[in-house]
């Protein structure tokens, strides 16, 4: 195989070209997002059971659906949300499970529910997209008023955006939805002696189209239609109610009531810092491309352009993903093709030979193209993980050519040397049999090392696929590409690269004139491309700007490209051993380890101090000394009493840990919330004040302020929840400002961006309104993988409802002050006062009413119901009747509800209908009884308890509820002397029954749940959890919080994948470093040379990589550990060659210490330039990973860092490994010698 | 390495050493170096702040639990007290005050009702004869139209007053006076003494006779007690019509009365001579015309849960008409029971209709957009005190309210009972906001009267 593609280059080039070709388009068809898609596989149903209650919806539907989902196969967990009227199930899937299977699986199950639910509930799935899936959101704005905007958007903008491919929903937001209302002023209607029963009978009468026959008359036919239905107001209007037909006149709905268009109950609004808008939100559908998606829905909407301009609309963007997307990508592009510069001139560098060069530095190109054909078969996107797994590999990617190509050189230059020796001319044809022969006998030599060398690194990498979850769906991408790219350099580097050193290695024999004529050709294109490009040269790297004139650079970039292409022509094969920065190398090494072989333990010592440097600074004292407090702990001890613990744990805490570095979206998402009792007015009132303080920090763009819901089953947010999309403007275009340090310095610099959030966030701080600061995708992921809209919560799970809000409530003050717990709120769900109807079954009977009238009174007249449906468009719209709104909006007026009798005229108010609390006025003896007396009731009789004077006070309690009973419990539980004398007891006027309950219940497995949220800020998440928790159990234990009976709590959110993470990853390292040991011995056959390996080399490795973590000031994320295991791979490359050279030098065993000095030089001397040089492309191809600065960096740089501080650090592994090796058989050959037979055994 | 000159015994002699002179280091040391003395209770409470208390970094939204410099930004902290806002902060949550005032205890009861004529000025035309329609003079053509005191309104086909007549013209012939007198007082009685002076001038006896209207009004059907505009009630020509019944009605045209249903949870407040304010269904509202309660109904109508009032009132202006529905706004002053105020237990001696005629009751009023509720607890936010630097103290006020008074610009007040008093200042707008901040602050609130840490653990 491998012959024969040497032997047909012709072959293997095009077979090489159309692999290249259909690498190009796939690239070209591959998805492409800003970062893999985190979500979970969940599967949301929804069902809605309009006016009910939390509670009602929670026992009735909530909890039974949930008992119904949860035994589905794969079903990891069933998260069950209700709300006022709605009820969501968010059921989570294992991993490894198909959405569309699981679907499929729900649907089937809800289909055989038979009557589990109350009737009307239909449970329905929610759209097939996932969290991240929201990626472009707009807004129709114009001079129109809302109602008409929503119009637009309802009937012809949706529906257009709807067919669009890829598209699973678009999410109408904000405005009104039209909607007929009735106002009638009941008494009004008394007079008239009509009942609001007549009204609605009417109404439901009005309004329907029919088809009648058709009749043909001479030959045409005309089809008869009835046209009924609604359609304006005026059709409302003429609604006829009562009619005469002896007088002729009739009475319409128009004359005794008001008709008018407006807006239907808003479950949410969208408001900008000027005013109220109207939008939609575009959700993708799962594993759709999000790039394309969002381009052909922007080129629907300019379709649509001719409609918005009779509108007056237009379309303003709020939310585009693409910006996000462009941008990673862009960042991602220049840094690979950075690295792949970088990685060509290190090359060049080294074997100072172009057509060498360029016969590596083709492989990497053709390898990456490789990679996007197979993630294009495997369904994988493009995007920054992807992308940064190729970004890794390219250092290693290059060292196959490397390897096979100086093989082939030395191959080459043995055979030029016996050509010389027999006295003949080097055969310079790539076709000569002999030249082929010794490139296929140099690659047949180094393929087998060769592969096994790819092998152990991608096996190396393999377990990252075992990671689950979130860990598992972001770093998989990245294990498969960078496997696949180093399959790729393997399979070109063995396959292609041979033929390619065929062609190119052998000197070429170029005529002088023709080559000068091509190298000033070349060279004047190069000017004058230079010239047609713009006479200078602006680089813009963000850190640095700088412009390069061009009478400077034209000439050297032509001279520099005349020259290549002269050299090209001219080389000759050349021995690499020989160039001059391999004599520079040897020379370097030899001084160096010189010296360190005089100073062997001055070097030890170091390397010594490196490595536990690095391991304090990067792991911090605590994790650094965890063995050390086991042994404390096991004899009794406690070592965090030392005085001694607590300063190193302060001089060295290590870097912080979370899961992720938040990658930097370039917008940010407010979510302030109010307390559940707040209205919508009001929150309206406190979005649209932080709105305009957001608007007025100069470096945003943009802003659009959602509360309670988009119509999606993707955003279950009750109405008392604000979410503001900040769009921040490109960091180029952010206004300088004069900042003052701390040292009284003024400075004239933008701001960053921890300043400007810090700033928001001042800004929009307003007492009694919780904020919370993240972005906008890493929200949604955490909010539908957790079910909370933090990066961290404490969840308590629990059966009562109260209980557990209670507990939050407290734990929520003791988590406040943990240091680094930004954001603490327990989201307050729970007090949302309700007015009761309750009826008196007695009062019931007096006038013959049944509780379905009754309520089907309220209902109406309150405008719960919708009696018809207008149809307009492809959309209807309802009608419904409703009192007056003076004669709705009190409660005293409420009650004045008129419910009609049974057959007949008349009705009667509601509030003669309930059962009405009874108000106690209750007389203490002082005002300390009182207050002690107030200190023993519950909660719920606290907010019932009206103080009048400092000793009378009056107690309402519900009908049913008996006074007696609670006086009895207080007296009987505690030491009150006297109980209050009840003075007067009275019904109260309303008659309604006033309770406080919840909001949303939130339900996980079943069971009950509360949540305390919070965010990590300036430190690790891990480290907030740790003290979070400790204060959470400190408190536990010494009584200030008490855990409700059956209740438990655990930590929640990103937190917790990272602990996952980190679970797995444990493991992963372990079976890594097993296989490394093994590997390594079966590479070197020495046990000795291993634990040199391990105990000198990997220690100090991964130090460096520990160190350089710190030093770059980042977290140990998942990431980074994600990057050790990068660094695993790669670290042990030049240990195990060199080890394999020194063990066969070792075979005899030397004499004395000099034939041991000659061995270990002698193997040093082929390992030496090659190792340099494997280190200094993977260390250099990274470095434009940490140089980069754009959009997305912060998530590849963690990855890097312990590679490149590992790799800079294992240069030292050049050193100790001969070192200690050759301290060994010093020591062995003194011992060996009669006088030092006595002296103890050296320990190594 | 060559270490063979040191003695074997030196060895373990060096270890025993350095195991006494490390002991004796450690020993000898301050404890304190070594060791972190244990935290003590009161220090863990101490760490954790007292309740409530939080200090707040200026710059940034760090809140922690006690006094010191902001471990974020090392920024002196200031504290933070639930209820306390700087100007600023007042400034953005849009905080507005209002200082309590007192007003009339006068309650706004709304009803509507229907325009009918004042029945009291009705006047009835009654023929005192009987005789049969001959003809219709305007009057009588058709309700509605307005006539004057003696203008004509049937002209009747009466045999009796023709008998009379004859009677009368005979006995003229006769020198007895005595029956002429007697005739002539019977004309009298018939309200037709014209038809007598006729005669006793020398006229012809007529058979048929112009009946006319003693008064002036405007004509409504006889014997109608209701709206009054049912066709068909009127004399008709040809119709027989006996003596004494009712031929026509005449009322004021300018004045009606209203009769109006309130809705019997309100009816109770209700006393005769508290004001009304009208409004049409057609005209609107309708300031200048005055009126009061005449009559309140001693019963409820039982099918539509209601009590009928009455009132009385003119309209010069003449908008309303007969059969109009008006919606009438009652001024009600409460007294002291009704409000709920101390002292209102004691049965109140006085009947209702004296209160209604003296003053209203002055009463502490509460703003609506003051009171934040839970339909039975109600609290205000109350001003408690202003620094100089600006900043302001709110402090919760838990309410005991009375009902809702209304007022014509729709800036409805409760009655304060308890809680407040008249010249305090409360929080009219952002209270919410202040109530808010209280109970994620743990301190008491609207729905956590002693907030919500030192709230028992009972359930």
């Amino acid at each position: 195989m491998l012959a024969s593609c040497i032997r047909n280059p012709l072959l293997t080039l095009s077979a090489a070209l159309a692999l290249a070709f259909a690498g190009l388009w796939s690239w070209r068809q591959v998805p492409v997002d800003a970062i893999p898609d985190l979500s979970d596989n969940q599967v949301i149903v929804w069902a809605e059971w309009p006016g009910q209650s939390p509670q009602d919806v929670d026992r009735q539907v909530t909890s039974r659906l949930t008992r119904e989902l949860q035994g589905l196969p794969g079903v990891a967990t069933v998260r069950g949300l209700s709300l006022y009227g709605a009820s969501y199930l968010y059921v989570i899937f294992e991993d490894r499970r198909d959405l569309y299977e699981c679907r499929t699986r729900v649907l089937e199950r809800l289909s055989q529910l038979g009557n589990l639910l109350p009737s009307g509930v239909k449970p329905r799935l929610g759209p097939d997209a996932t969290a991240m899936g929201q990626v472009y959101a707009f807004t129709l704005q114009g001079p129109r008023d809302l109602e008409s905007k929503r119009y637009l958007l309802d009937q012809i903008v949706v529906p257009a955006l709807r067919a669009v491919p890829g598209v699973s929903e678009v999410a109408p937001a904000g405005g009104v939805v039209r909607e007929y209302q009735i106002d009638v002023e009941p008494t009004r209607l008394e007079e008239q002696g009509l009942t609001l029963d007549m009204l609605m009978m009417s109404v439901q009468a009005a309004g329907r189209d029919v088809g009648a026959m058709s009749v043909e008359n001479s030959g045409i036919e005309t089809m008869i239609r009835g046209a009924g239905f609604i359609r304006t107001v005026a059709d409302v209007e003429d609604i006829v109610l009562r009619g005469n037909r002896a007088l002729g006149a009739g009475l319409r709905l128009g004359d005794i009531a008001t008709v008018t268009l407006g807006g239907q109950v808003r479950q949410g609004l969208l408001a900008d810092a000027h005013g109220e808008q109207v939008g939609a939100i575009v959700g993708l559908r799962v594993g759709g491309d999000p790039a394309r998606v969002i381009a052909a829905t922007k080129r629907r909407l300019a379709d649509l352009a001719p409609t918005f301009a009779r509108e007056q609309v237009s379309v303003v963007p709020f939310y585009d993903r693409t910006q996000l997307i462009r941008e990673t990508t862009a960042t991602l592009s220049s840094t690979l093709v950075e690295a792949v510069v970088t990685t060509a001139i290190v090359v060049i560098g080294f074997l100072l030979h172009v057509r060498a060069s360029l016969a590596v530095a083709l492989s990497l190109p053709l390898g990456m193209l490789f990679t996007f054909l197979v993630m294009h078969a495997a369904g994988v996107g493009a995007n920054i993980m992807s992308l940064a797994g190729i970004a890794i590999a390219i250092g290693v990617m290059v060292d196959f050519g490397i390897i096979v190509t100086e093989n082939i050189t030395q191959h080459l230059v043995d055979l030029q040397a016996k050509c010389r020796r027999e006295g003949r001319a080097m055969p310079t044809s790539p076709f000569d049999p002999e030249v082929t022969a010794a490139v296929i006998s140099a690659t047949h030599e180094v393929a087998r090392p060769l592969l096994t060398s790819a092998a152990t690194t991608v096996i190396g990498f393999l377990p990252i696929f075992a990671l689950t979850d979130q860990a598992g769906r972001l770093f998989a991408p990245l294990a498969l590409t960078k496997s696949l790219a180093i399959s790729g350099a393997v399979l070109f580097g063995t396959l292609l690269v041979p033929v390619l050193c065929r062609l190119l290695l052998p000197p070429w024999h170029v005529r002088r004139p023709v080559l000068i004529a091509l190298a000033g050709l070349t060279g004047g294109l190069a000017f004058g491309w230079f010239i047609r490009d713009g006479w200078s040269l602006p680089q813009d790297y963000g850190r640095w700007s700088i412009a390069v004139p061009g009478w400077l650079f034209a000439p050297l970039f032509a001279t520099a490209v005349a020259f290549t292409v002269w050299r090209l022509g001219r080389e000759q094969l050349v021995n690499y051993e020989e160039n001059p920065a391999s004599r520079a190398i040897h020379a370097a090494y030899e001084w160096a380890y010189g010296h360190f072989q005089r100073h062997k333990l001055a070097f030890t010592f170091t390397i010594v101090m490196l490595a536990c440097g690095g391991y304090l600074l990067g792991l911090g004292w605590p994790a650094v000394s965890t063995p050390l407090r086991a042994g404390f702990a096991a004899v009794g001890a406690d070592l965090s009493r030392l005085e001694l613990d607590r300063t190193l744990t302060r001089a060295f805490p290590g870097a912080g840990s979370s899961f992720l570095p938040p990658l930097d979206e370039g917008s940010l998402l407010f979510m302030p919330s109010l307390p559940a009792t707040a209205g919508l007015g009001e929150t309206q009132r406190v979005m649209q004040i932080q709105n305009r303080a957001i608007a007025s920090v100069p470096e945003v763009a943009g802003l659009m302020g959602k509360m309670g819901r988009a119509e999606t089953a993707l955003d279950p947010a009750p109405i008392g929840m604000i979410e503001t999309v900040v769009l921040l403007k490109p960091y180029a275009a952010w206004p300088v400002h004069e900042i003052t340090a701390p040292d009284g310095s003024v400075e004239k610099r933008p701001r960053t961006l921890a300043e400007v959030r810090a700033a928001l966030a001042a800004l929009t701080d307003i007492p009694g309104v919780a904020p919370s600061w993240l972005q906008p995708i890493e929200t949604r992921v955490v909010m539908l993988s957790t079910g909370i809209r933090s990066l961290i919560a404490l969840q308590v799970l629990g059966d009562d409802q109260d209980a557990l809000e209670r507990f939050a409530e407290a734990a929520e003050k003791v988590i406040q002050g943990t240091p680094g717990a930004a954001d603490v709120q327990m989201p307050r769900e729970g007090g949302k006062p309700y007015a009761e109807v309750r009826l008196d079954p007695a009062r019931l009977a007096r006038f013959g009413l049944t509780v379905e009238q009754v309520m089907r009174s309220i209902e109406t007249g309150l405008g719960g119901m919708a009696l018809s449906y207008s149809v307009e468009g492809a959309l209807r719209y309802p009608v419904r009747i409703r009192y007056l709104r003076e004669r709705r909006d009190d409660a005293d007026e409420l009650t004045q509800l008129q419910v009609p009798v049974t057959g007949g005229h008349g009705a009667i108010p509601l509030s003669s209908l309930l059962a009405a609390p009874s108000i106690y006025t209750l007389e203490f003896s002082s005002a300390s009884q009182l207050s002690t007396f107030t200190g023993k009731l519950s909660l719920t009789h606290q907010r019932n308890f009206t103080l009048l004077s400092p000793t009378r006070a009056e107690l309402t309690l519900p009908a049913g509820e008996s006074l007696d009973s609670i006086l009895q419990l207080i007296t009987r539980h505690s030491s009150l002397a006297t109980a209050p004398s009840v003075t007067a007891s009275r019904s109260d006027a309303t008659g309604l029954t006033y309770t406080v309950g919840p909001m949303a219940i939130r339900s996980e497995g079943g069971s009950r749940t509360q949540y305390v949220l919070l965010n990590a800020r300036e430190r690790g998440e891990v480290e907030v959890v740790r003290d979070a928790d400790a204060r959470l159990r400190a408190a536990l234990a010494d009584g200030r919080l008490q855990l409700p009976a059956g209740a438990s709590y655990r930590w929640v959110g990103r937190y917790e994948q990272k602990l996952k993470a980190d679970a797995s990853l444990r493991w992963i390292i372990a079976i890594s470093m097993l296989v490394m040991v093994v590997l390594i011995y079966v590479g070197t056959r020495s046990w000795l040379i291993t634990a040199i390996i391990i105990g000198a080399n990997a220690t100090v490795t991964t130090a460096g990589g520990f160190f350089f973590v710190w030093l770059w000031g980042a977290e140990l994320t998942t990431a980074v550990i994600v990057g050790f295991i990068v660094l695993l791979g790669v670290m042990f490359n030049d240990g195990i060659l060199l080890g394999t050279y020194l063990h066969e030098q070792f075979r005899t065993p030397p004499r004395d210490v000099t034939e041991v000095h000659a061995r270990v030089f002698h193997a040093g001397l082929r390992r030496r330039r090659p190792a340099i040089m494997t280190n200094a492309t993977t260390l250099l191809s990274l470095i434009p990973v940490l140089w980069s600065t754009g959009r997305g960096a912060e998530l590849m740089q963690p990855m890097v860092l312990p590679v490149v501080g590992g790799m800079i650090f294992d240069l030292v592994s050049l050193f100790s490994v001969p070192l200690y090796f050759t301290w060994y058989w010093e020591r062995r050959l003194a011992r060996a010698g009669p006088v030092t037979a006595a002296t103890p055994a050296p320990a190594l | 390495m060559s270490s063979t000159s040191v003695p074997r015994w030196l060895t373990p002699l060096a270890a025993l050493l350095g195991v006494f002179a490390g002991a004796a280091v450690i020993v000898l040391l301050p404890a304190s170096t070594l060791f972190v003395s244990a935290p003590t209770q009161a220090e863990l409470a101490a760490a954790s702040g007292a309740t409530g208390e939080r200090w707040a970094c200026p710059m940034m939204d760090f809140i922690g639990q006690k006094a010191g410099d902001c471990p974020v930004c090392g920024m002196k902290m200031t504290k933070v007290t639930a209820g306390e806002l700087t100007a600023e902060q007042r400034r953005r949550m849009g905080v507005a005050t209002t200082v309590i005032g007192t007003g009339p205890a006068v309650a706004t009861v709304h009803a509507y009702g229907t325009v009918r004529y004042d029945d009291r000025t009705a006047q009835v035309v009654i023929p005192r004869v009987a005789g049969r329609v001959v003809k219709r003079h305007p009057a009588a053509l058709h309700p509605g139209t307005i006539v004057a005191a003696g203008s004509p309104v049937i002209d009747l086909y009466s045999p009796e007053v023709f008998t009379a007549q004859s009677e009368l013209a005979a006995a003229l012939r006769l020198p007895d006076g005595h029956s002429l007198h007697a005739l002539t007082e019977r004309f009298m009685r018939w309200n037709l003494l014209p038809v007598a002076t006729a005669i006793l001038q020398g006229g012809a006896p007529v058979d048929t006779i112009t009946l006319t209207t003693p008064f002036a009004g405007i004509v409504t059907a006889a014997g109608d007690s209701a709206e009054g505009m049912a066709p068909g009630r009127l004399p008709q020509v040809g119709h027989e019509i006996r003596a004494d019944t009712p031929l026509l009605r005449l009322v004021e045209p300018r004045s009606f009365m209203v009769v109006v249903h309130v809705p019997e949870a309100r009816a109770h407040w209700l006393r005769p001579g508290q004001p009304v304010q009208l409004s049409s269904d057609d005209r609107g509202p309708l300031p200048d015309v005055a009126t009061s309660i005449s009559w309140v109904s001693p019963e409820l109508n039982a099918e539509i849960r209601a009590r009928e009032i009455h009132l009385h009132l003119s309209d010069p202006a003449q908008r309303l008409l007969a059969g109009s529905l008006v919606h009438a706004r009652i001024q009600v002053s409460l007294t002291a029971d009704e409000l709920g105020l101390p002292g209102a237990s004691t049965p109140v001696a006085a009947p209702p209709t004296a209160s209604s005629h003296s003053a209203p009751l002055s009463a502490t009023l509460v703003p609506k957009s003051a009171v934040l509720s839970t339909g039975i607890r109600h609290v205000a936010w109350k001003v408690s005190s202003r620094q100089v630097d600006g900043r302001v103290s709110f402090v919760l006020a838990p309410l005991a309210l009375g009902p809702r008074l209304e007022s014509p610009t729709g800036e409805d007040a409760y009655v304060v009972r308890a809680g407040l008093q008249p010249g305090d200042e409360v929080a009219t707008q952002g209270a919410f906001l202040i109530d808010s901040q209280s109970q994620l602050a743990g301190s008491p609130s609207l729905l956590f009267p002693v907030g919500a840490v030192a709230a028992p653990h009972q359930h």
